[in-house]
Parts: structure tokens; sequence; C-alpha cells
């Protein structure tokens, strides 16, 4: 039931970004998401993060991504400059509108690292950021890791049919202790096997923090990196002057 | 060189499992390759640990001693330090990669030692090469198969190139396909000089690998053995010391194996299985049906849909088609109910803190009877003890004492001897037996030991169907060895392709995909332009409600742009249409031809085999319906969706909670039709086994009248009428009662959404949020959604059935093309040579090993009864199927290599049966050469006998086969196709029964002929009439797919029972017919 | 815990992480992930169990923290556990990501607190940890002034202070709340769960 795709695959990209260019969308759309900005500026955010997954290979993600953009702000602005209604009902709609409007392109460019970057390339990049081994064991870890534990998830919900253990809503209502337990241990039993095994395999070929790694897959900045890069930044640092500018003028 | 000094090691710890060696002294030289072997916990994978360092710097314990790879003591040594002399392979395939991408894990190995990049690229380069790896690279791990990760494991370790090579059980997880892999490459690590220490429990192979086969026992090295002295154990000898096998020809079926039951009640049944993930059909079984109280053993290579078959039939995940548990057709859910599936990874099911509270969980039995089995299955003193801290066995044993206890039916096992030692794996096979009388089994094994140990039956699957199911008897155990002896195609799983649910239909669009983009464009313009007229409206009823008088000038502009905007939707409206529609035939004619392609690859013997019935439905009547929908869910889907959401977004404008109202609705309404769809979708697969049912049950009623009326058997045949429409309506009324309260509801919502915005907006207009006009705007415009998308869910629901279609289409032609060269004849003569070929149709076995030679210039005879696989020789000689195993040759040169159209030109082959196409029978005859002449054609048929009748047909030479066809007897027309053959001149010439049909005068006219064409040529005859081939060079008689003499016809008489019998039936046949007249 | 006296006789004892370590970590943190969005997601279709994620979370994932730090038993885990958690789960905003950064650590120093012996800190710590499941909201009250602003139009100044009084700064100390509560009642199942299965079949 789970599938989260976590295979980098950037095959059908018109340019490859290097992964610390979208490490820096992602900051920017981070920092970007603080503020309340409106009108254009979300429009050309957005499009900027949706323009780049495009090129980088995914246009079908990219153009719904900025057609849902493109409703979330109509809707937005027509509640806006309507008339009266009811608090609550205009306190959801809004709460909704925001929160897609300012955390989706954080979620764009999450989409953007985890879709279109190998995880070879992914440590490559961090490792040419000088971070130490220590730091990118473990997030190397977390994403060679969810697959396995969505593999086991998927099989353990199988093991519970044969078991007559339902996960519908109703037994998890009347049973939730013993709902988590039956989820827990099996899951926890089978993936720390795993983990112990694969420690042990890395281990056994020499992965170690103490020894300084190479990477072999080759990250290089090219010019569009930089363009991209320069883009944001100009952008996130108008969005930035603008609120305060706004905020001092009493908002 | 590694050396052991006095080594004890014992786990402390987390890892107290007590697998410790002591006193270990041993040398292995460089460029060795040291097998481990002994029962489980004998201390095998404690040994590699100790080389590779993970003992104790990973596992820890008490250590005594050193461990020394060439000068470096690595039990003392870092393990980054120890990695760069030793590399490690696992067993779990699954466990043992950091990365997600094969070539990251290549190289891993390498960037942990800190290598520069240009090194790097250079020994993957050569690894690549040397081990034959460049289509694994960069692909998904997670998508490769076991033995493909067992091979990047492998190429890994050696991109790293250490000295020593460590394996622990690296073929616990494969099949035969991937062992002959693992096999191939440890063979090159060999002969790179490395030097291996292999702990395995599979020996067999090995044997021409290792050079010493180190036996140990409780942690103490108690023999040593070479492969010589190995293989010279006998099997006894090798099961005192708990080895498996060393060579799998050898194996033998264990006598404790009962009575093969067959016949009575089948306890699973299934008709028309089918399982789709992601965008393809994986299953496609037409029918399969298991006896009880057997133990069946599925096999079938890696990739094959074993697990697939395995889930859909146990009900854990969706497939369509009826499958029936004891004679009853059963849901998912109930099966699952009944049934169990003990996984290979045996934690993952193991939900209790407790033995006995593991098997009483959900458990119907009483506590006495749960202790009972608990004790059938010798886990009694293990009762209250955690199932985490259970052996791997015991796990299982567990596992399969829950499912007992839960009074499952079937139980099925994956994979359930991998990595278990010879005890373990007898011991299982014991435990199977013992429960035959209270289960069925269907184990996943690749383990032949196992099969040989209990099993009663193999299910042979391949490529989602099944390739055949025979019992387990003495030949059934011949054709199973061969199976796990004969050699496997070398393959690279392809890449595995995720298509949405457009994607697929797509993907046959071509280049012409833009017509779709163009169409969507065209539509949504089109969408955008229906909604300006509403606004007119808007504004012509707001000036009316205002209680303004309505001027022409003032109401000018409105009118106008309804009729500008109402004609540019029409406009682009059908400019749209056109496109989608170029779209849809361009896509069903990239469809066609895709099929036809691969029509064109499959043995001719496969497309025979489907029947021209199932062809020509493929082609023309599925496609047809495929047309159908493409034509119209696209262009009409389209816009009754794009014109809703159109409106709906000015609805927004309008009045935003009017649209949050109806967008709650739709969203209710689209939630009740998906509802509809999904429960509808789990009961479709029966409903339409059960309409298959009903018309099998219907034509064989027709058919068979005759028989029943003639033989009063009315009653038994009525009733199987009458219970066959009655399943179909329990299975139709069923279907429809879980639907058609959700239709009832999507179909109110949908069209009544102003029943709910009516009252809303008026309520507003009161409480003076909302202006009349637009009010009445928004009910205008609530007006039209509704129907639009009520319209469009049939359509939406047909996709998925395209879907279904196009890959029902794709997989019934998915079968292995026929193989077959390029190379023109490059054969020495044309002498035709069998050698141990064997055959099966589905689950018949026809020919099991047939090894002859026919001659050139000679004349073979094919003589036995009926089925023993006379014709099929003959078929397998024209190439219309590949043979199982074995091999064929002309002239030296394989069928395989030979284009067909090559061996068209050396082999002519007359059938029973004769097509004759509708022209005249001059250009009948000339298909055998299309440049002959006229006078040749004649000549030709002056040769077989055909000119006196042809002659006497209303318009000779020329007349219409079609005319003459019902007019020509069966002699007749064999002689047209004898006459064909003549023509054609191939130096090989088979003929099959091609006298069956002729009056002696005529035979013997005939014989001359053949006699007369036989010089120079091989000849194959398959005979009925004995009296037809006495003077032929050679006579193999086959009986049941074997050879049971060959001779002459005087030695035969001389040596052969079977011959004489034979032959007296003939002849006794012949006297028969002779006074019955002339035979047509 | 007494296993644990068994001799290590080469394993240096060090307090910083190791190898090992890292990867059980970063592989916990990966288990804790999934859980957390199949938590989420899977009652997302009722969206007031959206707003009581906290709560869920927290019931559910207890028991994967406390294996994370029972089997590092180290300086560290926590910590990644909450970098990992911060990067996939708060991103939407930088401030959440330090917030939940900081719940980690205080998680780490409530441990430290108990020199990674006493049993009651381990599993106390994930009161502090489970407070990184309020930081996604944090994207609400940025954008609060918003919300104000627009409900000021509506209602006038005073009714939308009320507002933001209650309906704003409430949900927060509703959610801080829930995270502890939930991360109570988690422990409570991850203690029991820990002496039911994991002792007895000696993973931590």
């Amino acid at each position: 039931m789970m599938d989260f795709s976590i295979y980098g695959d950037d095959s059908n990209a018109l340019i490859r970004f290097d992964p610390r260019t979208k490490l820096f969308i992602f900051l920017a759309c981070g920092v970007t998401s603080l503020y309340t900005y409106s009108g254009l500026y979300i429009l050309l955010f957005a499009g900027a993060v949706c323009a780049v997954l495009a090129l980088n290979g995914k246009p079908i993600t990219a153009l719904k991504a900025f057609l849902i953009f493109a409703v979330a702000m109509y809707i937005k602005e027509t509640v806006d400059h309507a008339g009266s209604s009811s608090s609550v009902v205009v306190l959801i709609v809004s709460v909704l509108t925001t929160l897609v409007l300012y955390s989706l392109p954080t979620i764009l460019s999450i989409l953007l690292i985890v879709q279109t970057t190998r995880i070879s390339q992914f440590l490559s990049a961090l490792t040419a950021m000088h971070l130490p081994v220590r730091a990118v064991i473990p997030v190397a870890m977390l994403f060679r890791f969810i697959p396995t534990v969505q593999d086991e998830w998927n099989g353990i919900r199988k093991a519970m049919a044969f078991r007559g253990i339902s996960l519908s809503f109703g037994s998890v209502l009347r049973h939730p202790g013993k709902t988590i337990e039956y989820v827990l241990v099996p899951l926890l039993f089978s993936t720390i096997g795993v983990m112990e095994e694969l420690a042990a395999a890395a281990l056994a070929r020499g992965m170690d923090v103490d020894v300084k790694r190479s990477a072999y897959e080759q990250v290089r900045l090219s010019g569009a990196d930089y363009i991209v890069m320069l883009l944001f930044a100009a952008l996130s640092a108008a969005i930035v002057i603008m609120v305060t500018a706004k905020g001092a003028e009493g908002f | 060189m590694i050396q052991f000094k006095n080594v004890s090691f014992h786990y402390g710890g987390e890892n107290g499992t007590g697998e410790g060696v002591d006193h270990l002294n041993l040398t292995i030289q460089s460029g060795e390759v040291v097998v481990l072997c002994g029962p489980s916990g004998c201390g095998k994978t404690t040994m590699t640990r100790l080389v590779n360092g993970l003992a104790p710097h990973f596992f820890p314990g008490e250590l005594e001693g050193e461990v020394w790879v060439d000068d470096l003591c690595v039990s003392t040594a870092s393990l980054s330090e120890t990695s760069k002399r030793v590399g490690s392979v696992f067993q779990n395939p699954k466990s043992q990669f950091f990365n997600l991408d094969s070539t990251g894990e290549l190289v891993f190995g390498c960037e942990n030692q800190g290598m520069g990049r240009e090194e790097m690229q250079q020994r993957l380069e050569q690894t690549v090469a040397d081990m034959k790896l460049s289509a694994l690279l960069g692909r998904n791990i997670f998508e490769l198969s076991g033995g493909e990760k067992q091979q990047i494991a492998c190429g890994s370790v050696y991109t790293a190139q250490p000295e020593v090579y460590v394996l622990d059980e690296p073929s616990s997880n494969l099949d035969r396909k991937a062992i002959t892999r693992l096999h191939e490459t440890m063979r090159r690590i060999k002969d790179a000089g490395k030097t291996m220490i292999v702990s395995e429990h599979r020996l067999y192979y090995l044997m021409d690998l290792a050079d010493r086969f180190l036996y140990l026992e409780d942690g103490i090295i108690t023999g040593s053995y070479t492969p010589e002295g190995l293989r010279a154990l006998s099997d006894g000898a090798l099961a005192a010391l708990g080895l498996r096998c060393t060579d799998l020809g050898t194996l033998k079926q264990s006598p404790l194996i009962g009575e093969i039951p067959h016949g009575g009640k089948p306890v699973l049944e299934t008709v028309d299985l089918s399982c789709n993930r992601g965008s393809h059909q994986i299953l496609d079984i037409d029918r399969m049906s298991i006896p009880a109280h057997s133990i069946v053993a599925m096999i079938g290579d890696n990739g094959s849909g074993k697990s697939t078959l395995t889930e859909s039939l146990c009900g854990v995940i969706p497939s369509s088609g009826s499958i029936a548990f004891d004679g009853t057709y059963l849901t998912d859910r109930e099966r699952a109910k009944r049934s169990f599936l003990v996984m290979q990874d045996v934690n993952r099911q193991l939900f209790a803190d407790s033995v006995i509270e593991e098997v009483m969980l959900n458990a119907p039995t009483s506590r006495q009877e749960a202790e009972q089995t608990l004790d059938s299955l010798g886990l009694k003193e293990q009762m209250e003890r955690h199932p985490a801290s259970l052996s791997g066995g015991q796990k299982q044993r567990l596992a399969i004492a829950s499912a007992l206890c839960a009074g499952k039916d079937i139980l099925f096992y994956d994979e359930p001897t991998s990595g278990l030692d010879r005890g373990g794996m007898e011991r299982f096979g014991a435990l199977l037996r013992q429960m035959q009388d209270r289960v069925t089994s269907v184990i996943i094994t690749h383990d032949p030991e196992l099969i040989l140990q209990c099993c009663t039956h193999i299910l042979h699957v391949e490529n989602g169907r099944i390739l055949s199911f025979y019992p387990l008897d003495a030949e059934g155990v011949a054709r199973m060895r061969w199976y796990f002896l004969s050699e496997c195609e070398d393959s690279t799983l392809k890449k595995r392709e995720k298509l949405g649910m457009f994607g697929k239909v797509l993907q046959y669009a071509g280049n012409e995909k833009k017509y779709t983009y163009w169409a969507v464009a065209f539509m949504v313009i089109g969408a955008l332009c229906s909604a300006v007229p509403y606004y007119g409206v808007y504004t012509l009823i707001g000036r009316l409600l205002q209680g303004n008088t309505l001027r022409l000038e003032d109401a000018l502009p409105a009118v106008i742009s309804v009729l500008v905007f109402g004609i540019l939707y029409a406009v682009t409206y059908t400019v749209g249409l056109q496109f989608s529609h170029r779209a849809a035939y361009h896509t069903l004619e990239h469809l066609r031809v895709s099929l036809q392609e691969k029509l064109e690859q499959q043995p001719l013997g496969n497309v025979q085999e489907m029947g021209t019935g199932t062809v020509k439905k493929r082609f023309t009547d599925d496609i047809e319906s495929i047309e159908l929908m493409l034509a119209h869910v696209i262009p009409e889907g389209i816009s009754n969706l794009a014109v809703p959401a159109v409106i709906l977004l000015l609805l927004v404008a309008v009045d935003w909670q009017m649209a949050l109202l109806t967008a709650i609705l739709l969203l209710f309404g689209f939630g009740a039709s998906r509802q509809m769809y999904s429960v509808g979708m789990d009961r479709m697969g029966s409903y339409f086994a059960a309409s298959k049912r009903l018309n099998n049950t219907i034509i064989e009623y027709v058919s068979g009248m005759e028989v029943v009326r003639v033989f009063n058997r009315q009653g038994k045949s009525d009733q199987r009428f009458v219970d066959a429409v009655n399943g179909y309506r329990d299975f139709a009324l069923a279907w429809y009662q879980v639907c058609w309260p959700w239709m009832a509801l999507y179909g109110s919502l949908l069209t009544n959404i102003v029943l709910y915005s009516l009252p809303f907006g008026a309520l507003m207009v009161v409480l003076g949020h909302l202006s009349l006009s637009r009010y009445a705007l928004a009910l205008c415009l609530s007006f039209a959604i509704g129907p639009m998308l009520l319209r469009t869910l049939p359509l939406i629901g047909a996709i998925p059935q395209v879907n279904y279609k196009i890959q029902a289409l794709e997989k019934a032609l998915d079968r292995p093309p026929l193989k077959c060269g390029a190379s023109a004849f490059a054969g020495t003569d044309h002498s035709v040579c069998f050698d141990q070929v064997r055959f099966a149709y589905k689950s018949d076995e026809v020919l099991k090993g047939i090894s002859f030679t026919a001659h050139e210039g000679q004349m073979t005879a094919l003589v036995g009864e009926s089925g023993s696989g006379k014709s099929t020789i003959a078929r397998l000689l024209s190439h219309y199927y590949d043979v199982s195993a074995g091999k064929i040759t002309i002239g030296g040169q394989s069928l395989q290599d030979m284009s067909l159209d090559a061996l068209n030109g050396e082999v002519a082959y007359v059938s029973q049966e004769l097509f004759l196409f509708p022209e005249s029978i001059l250009e009948n005859i000339r298909i055998g050469r299309p440049d002959a002449t006229d006078e040749e054609v004649k000549q030709a048929a002056r040769m077989a006998q055909c000119e006196d009748f042809i002659l006497q047909l209303p318009q000779g030479y020329d007349t219409p086969a079609g005319l003459a066809g019902s007019k020509l007897s069966g002699g007749q027309r064999q002689r047209i196709a004898f006459a064909r053959v003549l023509l054609k001149d191939a130096p090989i010439i088979v003929l099959d029964e091609a006298t069956a049909f002729l009056d002696p005068e005529n035979e013997q006219k005939m014989n001359a002929a053949i006699a007369g064409i036989v010089r120079n040529k091989t000849v194959l005859v398959i005979a009925h009439k004995l009296s037809s081939i006495v003077h032929a060079d050679q006579i193999i008689l086959l009986q049941r797919g074997k050879i049971a003499a060959r001779g002459t016809h005087e030695a035969l008489m001389r040596e052969s029972e079977d011959y004489r019998s034979l032959w007296a039936a003939s002849e006794e046949s012949q006297l028969w017919r002779l006074k019955g007249g002339e035979s047509t | 815990m007494a296993k644990k006296a068994i001799t290590q006789t080469t394993q240096p004892s060090d307090k910083k992480m190791r190898t090992r370590d890292l990867i059980y970590a970063g592989a916990f943190g990966a288990i804790y992930i999934v859980l957390m969005l199949i938590v989420v997601l899977g009652t997302s279709a009722i969206p007031i169990l959206y707003i009581v994620a906290p709560f869920t979370v927290g019931v559910v994932c207890a028991t994967v923290y406390e294996l994370c730090v029972l089997k590092v038993h180290k300086f560290g885990p926590a910590l990644i556990l909450g970098v990992l958690f911060a990067l996939v789960a708060c991103s939407g905003n930088v401030l959440g990501m330090a917030l939940a950064v900081l719940a980690a650590l205080a998680a780490e120093l409530i441990i430290m607190m108990g020199k990674y012996k006493s049993k009651k800190l381990f599993l106390l710590s994930f009161l502090a940890f489970n407070l990184n499941m309020v930081c996604p909201y944090t994207m609400l009250y940025f954008h609060r002034d918003e919300f104000m602003a627009r409900s000021v139009s509506f209602y006038g100044q005073a009714f939308a202070d009320e507002l933001a009084k209650y309906a704003i700064n409430g949900l927060a100390f509703i959610q801080i709340a829930l995270a502890l509560v939930g991360a109570a009642v988690g422990v409570l199942i991850a203690s029991r769960l820990i002496r039911k299965h994991f002792e007895r079949a000696n993973i931590v």
C-alpha cells in the first residue's frame, strides 16, 4: 500500500542539476516559507521550482504542481475579495490554501532531491561539501532503509491477513494496544535483523567513520547550476526584503 | 596465505548463538579454494567471520589465538584495514547492499578506501568486463533478481581487488539459473588466482571449483576431503555426516513417500486466473487443480510468477478469476482465512510473546490441542520461550504450528529449505509427509533434494503460466531431474517500466502522441469558451433583477459574446474531437501492428494451439472494443471533465461558498463511484469466470445434444446446465447487490447538486451574503455540472478496462518467441539427426529423449500407436515448436541456427490435413514452388497421380479450389498436397500419414511415386499402415515417447514383439477396410 | 541488562558513536519515518486525526525511538533521529527544523542525565523528543498574521484578538499537550513491549 518511490531517475532530464543546487533550492524554499508574501511572487517562486523540476525530467509532476498552485491562488484571491462569511469556514479555507501555497514549494524541492537524485550522487555531493562521514552515513542509511521498511511492512500486512489480524479502522479502534503490538513486534524484529546484517556487511567492506571516503559519482557545478542558484537567491532575497519592508509599514 | 593459529572463539553478549569454534589450526595457500561444510551450527560461518574480521570486531566474544592473512593479523587489525585484503559475500542478498543502485554498490569498497576517481573508474571498467556485468550497471538493486544481486555482490568485492574472498552460504537464496551464474562468477575469481573460502550447504555446484572440503563438527575440523574423495562417499555416508548431495544426477526419490493421491475431489481449483501488477499482467492461468492431500512442489525460474501465483491463491493480493477451495468458490478474504503461507522470512509472521501464545493467537483450538500440535512438531520444550529467541528452523515449525492450530486447509511454503542443512531439510520433508493427512502442502522450492524427499506432484510455472503439472512417479522424477540439470539460458531481467493508466495507452500512441496533446489543448480551450456564455447570461439577468429595463444596445455585447463564444466552443470542440479520433485510431493501428509483430515471432505450434478462434477474437473483437473505448474515452472524457472544472472555478468567482458546497457534494459523489468500482472490481473476475462457465456449459449442452438424446442421459446433462445458469445468476446478483447502493448514491448526488445548493443559496440571499443575480448564475452553473460528470463516470471506469484488455493482449503473446537464427543452410549433407530430444505439450511429455539419424538417400519410417509422438517429431523437424531439451540437426547444423526461410527450403512437410487457398487448383499446387511453370506444375500433378481427377473437374486445372474443395475426397486432397511437395523438390521430405486416405490402388501408385523421389533425398514417413513402409531402410518404433525398437522390417519382425503385434493390428484393419469398400 | 556484563574483550567501549551505531541510527530513522507517514497518511482521511497526529505518532513511534536509543546506548542516536525527522517532516520551514532538532537535543540531555544507565530517563526522554511533532505545524503560526488580518477585516479588531488567542495560540497548547500525552502513552506501550518482547529475545 505504501510505495514511496525513492530511486532517483533523471534519465529524461534536459539539464541534470547538481545535488547541491537542489539542496540550495530546498533551503531557499524553507526560508521563504516563513514569510507571507503574495500574488506575483508566489507564482514566480512556485513557477521557478516547477521549472527546475520539469528540466530535471519530471515535467508532468511539475505541471500538476503548478496547476495546484494556480488553483489555490485563484481560490485564495476570490475568497479574500468575496464579502462576508462565517469565520470558521473562512479560517479553514485560508489555512488550507496557505498551507498549500507556502509549503508546496518545499515539498516539491524534496521531490526534486528524492526523485531525481541517486543516493550515490547525493552522497558524493555531501562529501564534496566536506560534510564529515559521521553525518553522511545516517542520511545514506535513511534512504537505503526506507524501501526495506516498506518491503517488510507489505510482508507483515500479508502475514496479518493469514492470522486474521485486521488493520481496518474499526478493529484498530477496538483494540488499539493489540494492533500496535502486532504491527511493531514483527516489523521491529525483522527490520532489526536486516539492520544488523547490513551493518556487518558494510563494516566488512571497509566502511569506517575514521577513514576518509571518496566518491565515484562526479558532481560538478555547471553554468546552469549557478544561474539557478542565483535566481533562487535573488527571489528569496526579494521576498524577504519586501515582506520586512511591508512589516515596517505596519501590515 | 591464511593461517589460523590455535584459534578459539565464542560469542558473547547479544549474539550468544553457541556457534563457536575451538582450537583451529589451519593453513590455506594462496589461490586455493576451500569449502567449509558441516551441519548447521558447526561453526562454518564463525570461521568465515574470523577471516573477514567480523568476529570479534563486529560480533563481540572471546577470542584466543590469531588469524593471519598474509602478513596482517586480522584478529587485531581494524575492519577497514582487513577489508582491503579480504572481501566478503553474504548469504542474504537483501541485506548486503548499502546502495540502492548497482553501479554505486560496485565501487562501494573502493570509496571506503578513499580511492581516487580515475583509479575507481578503471577498476570498475575492468570488473564489468571481467564479470560481464554491463547489463546490470545503473540499475535499481531492488529490481534485480537474487542471482543478479549475488553477481553484483561478487563484482563489488572484485572491484576492491582483495586477495581473499570469503563467501558465506552464497547460494542459499538462489534458483538454478542463479546458481549457474554464481558458479561462473566464482570460476572467474578462481581463474584470477584469488583465494576463496566458501561456507556452504549445497555442495554439488562446488565440486569442480573446490580444492579442499573441510568438514566441521561442533566447532572443530574433523575431516578434510578432496573433491574426488567427497564424490566417492556414498549417499549413506554423506547422510551420516549431515552433508547434502554432491551430484544432482544421482539423487533418488525417498521410499518414504506414500501413494500419490490422484483423482478424487481437488482441494484447490482455479479457472481463468489472472493477476495484474503495475502495468503488466503477470499471471495467465487457464485452469489448474490440486488434488487433496498432495504435496506439490512449485518449480520455475525466478521471476516466473510463483510468488504472485501463491499470493493470489491465498487471497492476499487482488486477482481476477475464480478460485475454489474444496469445490466452493471463495472471495479473497475467505481464502486468506483458510490458507496459510509460511514466508521465507518467517520473522514477519510471528506476533506473540511466547510460543504457546503464538499458536493460540486467533485460533479456535483449546490449549490442550495447541500443546499437542506443538508436541508433534517438537516444540513442546520451547513452549514458554519467546518466538524471536528460537532458531530459524524452530521459527519455521512454529509458523506451521500456528497454521495447523488455526485449522487451515492448504499450506504454502516459500522456499522453506533455503539455508537448511541436510538434517534440517530431511526433518522438514518428514514433517510434510507426517502432516499429509491433515493438510495439502504447496512448496515453492529450488531444492531438488527436498522435492525427492517428500513431494507427490510437480507444478512447473513459467512466465506466469502453468507449464505443466505432473505426478512425481518414476517418469516424473526423470522429468524433474532433467529440469534441474539442464542448461538454462542466461538472460538478464528486464528493467521494469512503471506506467500509469494513461501511460500504457499512450505507449501505443507512438509519434501520434502529439494529436492527443492537441486534442487536450483544444478541448480545454473549448471548455473555457463554453463557460463564457454563462457570464453573458448572468449580466443580462443581473440587469433585469436590478429592475432596469433591458435595452437592445445594452444587451447586445452580452448577446454577441454569448454567440461568439458559443461558436468558438463548437469549433474548438470539433477540432479537438478530430484530433482525439486521430490519436485513437493511430493508437489502435500501432497496437495491431505490434501485436502482429509479436504473433509472427511465435512458434507456429503455439499459434495453432491458441486456435484461430482465439487469435481472431484478440485481433478483431478485443481491439474493436478497445477502439470503441479509446475513440470515446479520450475526447468525451476530456471535455466532460474540463468543462465542469472550468465551471466550478467560475463558480468560485461567483460565490465561493456555493462552490465549496458543490465541490464537497462532487467529492462525495466521486467517492461513492470509486467505492463502487473498487467493490465491483473485486468481484468482477469471478463474475466473468461465472459467465464463461455458463457459456462453455451451453456449448457443451448443445453440441452434446445428440448423444444425450440417443443415450437418454438428459437428466445429468440438464442438471449441469441448470447449475451453471444458477451459478451465473447468483454471481450476477451478488455483484449487483454490492454495487447498486453506491450507484444509487452517486447517481443522486451528482444529478441533484441543485437540490442542495438551491436552499443553501436561498439562505445566503436572505442573509444578504449573496446577490440574487449571482444566485441565479450559480444555479445555472450547478445545473450544467451534474449531467456532464455523470456522463464522465463510465468513461473513467473504462480506462482500467482498456488497460486490462491491452495487458491481456500483451500477455497472450508474450510466450517465448521461436528460437531461430539468421543463417542460411550450411549443413554438410541432408541427414537429419535427433539428439536426446525431449518435448512436452503442457503437462504431457510427448517425447522423452529421442535420438536417431535419418540418412540421406534413405527412407526412415516412424511407426507406433497414436499418441506415441510420431507427428510431434515431424512438427519439430519443421520447427513448429522449439524442443524442450536436446537438439535437432540437419547435416550437422542446428535447426535453431537456421532462419525459417532456409529451413523451408530444405524441408517439405505433408501434414494430415491440406489447406486449399481460394485460388485455382493449378495455383494451389504451384505454392510448392512459386516460380514453377505451368508445365512443371502439371508434371508434378501427374507424378502425384492427380491429373486424372483434376481433369474431371469442371474447369480442369483452373477450377477454383473453393468449388472443387467440396468435391475432393480425402485421398485426392492428399495427392494434391503430395504434388506440391514434388514440385518443391526439397532435399528432406516429411510425409505425415500421407497415404492414410488412399484406396489400395492409388496407394500403390503413390508408393511408387515416393520410391521415385527417395533417391538423394532424406525421407521421413509416418505411417499407420505398416504395409506401405515395409521397404523402408530404417523403421523406428515409438512407444509413449520413447524409441522401443529400430531396424528393417525383417529385423523387427524377428526381434520385436511390439512390432509384430502392431503389424498384426495394421494388417487386420487393412482387411477390414478392404471389406468395407473404398474408404473416403 | 545483566547480559551486557559479558566481557566484550575486543570491543573498545568508547563514548563516541561508531560506524555501526550510525548505521543503526539511520535505519531506525527510516523505520520511524515510514511508520510516522503510515500513521499520518493512513489517518488523514479524517481531518481531525491530522490535527491530533502528535498524539497518534507519539503512541505508535515511541517503541521505535526507545529501541534506537537503547540499542546504541551512547550520545547521539536521539539527535540523529531528530535531525532525520526534521529533514523529512519539518522541511516546510527552517524554524520548525531548528525546533525539532532542539527537542531531540533535549531528549539527549535527559538521557545523559541518567549517564546512559537509567532506564527511566531513557523512557522519559521521549516526552521531550515527541515535541518535534508540533514543529511541522509551526508553519501556521508564521502565517497567523495573515489569518488575523482577514479576521480583522471581517469582524473587527476585538473579535480577531479573541480568535487569535483561542484558535491559534490555543492550537499550539493543544498540540503540545497532545504530543506529551501521546508520548506518555507511547512510552508506556514501549516499556511494556520491551519487557515483553525485546528483552526476552535479547535484542536490547
